[in-house]
């Protein structure tokens, strides 16, 4: 034990010293500039629509006090949807993500929803927890106005990857809270434009990565083979080196060959669509 | 025979460190006096005690009063060593060599490198034949260099092909094998190399105070190993001298080796056997020059404690710039 304490001694010091840091810099910025609503029947309109019961009503509460700070800070309307029912045949398409897309984008313009003004700036992040008849779990992430302009596409695929990644059929309702309070947490720090190190810095990812350092760190220090071949192909021969008698390279001949150069071209893509309502909305999906 | 000091009476060793023979009971140098007798059938010539002896021990330490011996029919006649190269380290350096290749490794087991596992290492000469060869390289091959370019929408490759002769002889001196059943090839081989430049001509009195064995099997059985060593680096030498080419096709090569004679030599090699879960691991440092051979055994406990602090510290990390990222 003595041993192990002094092993780690080094790592343990300096582990302590980058979380004093790390707490100290989430101290000193959390004071941020905030917005004023303008839009006051969106103001009092649920935050959290909980219709597939998948939370307690604490973490109703919680969720709602959460979401109420976040919209201050990025001056959006947000609301946070939950559903368990398949949404097939609801919309035209066969395409089993743009249902949710469709049905957020839908929600967003019934709701009136917007921070300045009604179908102003506003999020709408919806998880339909049924598992439609293709076999996957869609989400999705509405956005308008400002949320539109501040948030891309990746963005919110990103924010959906890095907080839902862990939820399956076994989720418990502390899963369920932990995972939306993890979106909206999100949408400040993405539109923020958050540090571009925030997308390494993902729970996936660090725990990938403490994994993959702990089997080097064993691997290198599994069993420590002493011993290698330090003798040379000249160790016992005389004066040191052979005696060259012959050495000759000539040229022969030469041939060339020439092959023409593929080139490759690329596209982009964008996120902009027009709800059935006539509104524009962007946004991004998640399945799992 | 046994080497006795004049002065006390007592067994006098070879002592690398003052490279002279020294009492440990009352620290003269030099003060020995050969005892012969200790043959195959004969007790301890110290204390009487009858000494059961392994088939090629030539040295060994008298079980009852600690003694060193010598087997006078196995350093004598056939049995004598040609060349000898001396301890030049004694048990305590071998101990901090020891203790600086692997003290500091985490998974090895408790007890591992303990003192009183440390002191009962033992020094010990090992038999060695040692070969000179000439070796007569004849190679011709076909190499080709190739170069490539882009020139507009083209990629251009050239190869231009070379006709490839080397000749060279290559005189090798004093390979050694080892001659001892005993001792696993794999780790001798790895004991090289023996600074030569330190050889001297055998006497008995380098033996007291270390294990020693004759030679196990005659010359001729072993000559295949140093033929072995003498095709492998005139193989090497051969293809330092080629290089360049990115493709060799051979069209002759011939590697000629031919032994030029053999010398009967003892090696010294520190041994420390440490048992765990029921295998012997054995560690070999070379008594001239240090170089240290073996693998460490490990622990599976320490592993798990090690690794999990190890993740857990990551994650830890990880989770706290997170958290710092998010905030900025
Ligand atoms: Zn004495
Ligand atoms: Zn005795």
């Amino acid at each position: 034990m003595k041993k192990y304490f002094e092993y780690f001694k080094i790592p343990f010091i300096v582990t302590f010293v980058i979380i004093i840091i790390c707490v100290f810099v989430k101290a000193s910025h959390n004071s941020q500039e905030s917005f004023e609503w303008g839009n006051e029947d969106a103001e009092k309109q649920e935050n959290v629509w909980d219709v597939a019961n998948a939370l307690t009503d604490s973490q109703r509460e919680e969720l709602d006090g959460i979401i109420t700070d976040v919209e201050d800070r990025i001056g959006c309307d947000v609301a946070v949807v939950i559903i368990d029912e398949s949404l097939e045949g609801l919309y035209s398409t066969s395409d089993a993500s743009r249902w949710v897309m469709n049905f957020a984008d839908d929600f967003a313009d019934v709701h009136e929803m917007g921070y300045d003004a009604p179908h102003g700036d506003s999020i709408v992040f919806l998880d339909n927890q049924y598992r439609e008849s293709d076999g996957h779990v869609y989400s999705w992430i509405s956005t308008s106005g400002r949320g539109m302009d501040e948030l891309t596409v990746s963005d919110c695929e990103s924010i959906m990857d890095d907080a839902l990644y862990d939820l399956d059929d076994y989720s418990t309702s502390d899963d369920y809270f932990r995972a939306y309070s993890r979106v909206v947490e999100l949408l400040p720090v993405y539109m923020g434009s958050a540090p571009a190190a925030i997308q390494i810095f993902k729970p996936s990812y660090i725990i990938f990565a403490a994994l993959f350092i702990a089997a080097l760190y064993i691997m290198i220090n599994w069993n420590s083979k002493a011993g290698v071949r330090t003798t040379s192909s000249t160790t016992y021969v005389e004066s040191g080196r052979p005696m060259i008698k012959r050495k000759q390279d000539t040229f022969i001949r030469k041939s060339v060959t020439k092959v023409k150069i593929e080139s490759s071209s690329g596209g982009g893509g964008s996120g902009g669509h027009t709800s059935s309502g006539g509104f524009s909305h962007g946004g991004g999906g998640h399945s799992r | 025979m046994l080497f006795k000091c004049r002065n006390c009476g007592g067994n006098i060793v070879y002592d690398p460190v003052k490279k002279a023979m020294c009492c440990p009971h009352c620290e003269s140098l030099d003060s020995e006096e050969k005892l012969p007798g200790s043959s195959i059938v004969n007790n301890c010539p110290n204390c009487g005690a009858p000494i059961v002896l392994k088939e090629h021990t030539s040295a060994t330490k008298c079980p009852s009063c600690g003694s060193y011996l010598i087997i006078d029919e196995r350093v004598q006649e056939v049995y004598e060593p040609e060349l000898i190269i001396p301890f030049k380290l004694g048990k305590n350096q071998v101990k901090e060599i020891l203790y600086k290749e692997f003290g500091k490794r985490p998974f090895t087991p408790a007890g591992f490198l303990s003192y009183a596992g440390l002191e009962k290492m033992e020094g010990n000469y090992v038999p060695f034949f040692m070969y000179d060869y000439s070796a007569d390289i004849n190679y011709s091959a076909v190499g080709t260099k190739v170069r490539s370019w882009t020139s507009g929408s083209y990629r251009y490759t050239e190869t231009s092909y070379f006709d490839v002769v080397r000749e060279m002889d290559a005189d090798f001196e004093k390979v050694p094998v080892d001659a001892s059943v005993e001792m696993d090839d794999t780790k001798m081989d790895l004991m090289e190399p023996y600074k030569y430049g330190e050889l001297e001509k055998y006497q008995d009195k380098y033996l007291s105070g270390f294990y020693a064995e004759k030679y196990n099997m005659p010359s001729t059985e072993l000559e295949g190993r140093a033929e072995e060593k003498v095709q492998r680096d005139s193989e090497e030498l051969l293809k330092s001298t080629l290089g360049g080419y990115a493709t060799l096709t051979n069209v002759n090569k011939s590697i000629r080796t031919d032994k030029k004679g053999v010398k009967y030599a003892l090696l010294p090699v520190w041994e420390y056997i440490f048992g765990y879960g029921g295998t012997e691991y054995k560690f070999m440092v070379n008594g001239q020059t240090g170089k240290v051979v073996g693998t460490t055994p490990v622990a599976k406990g320490k592993v798990i404690a090690y690794g999990a602090t190890v993740f857990g510290l990551v994650t830890l990390i990880g989770f706290m710039i997170r958290m710092a990222l998010m905030a900025l």
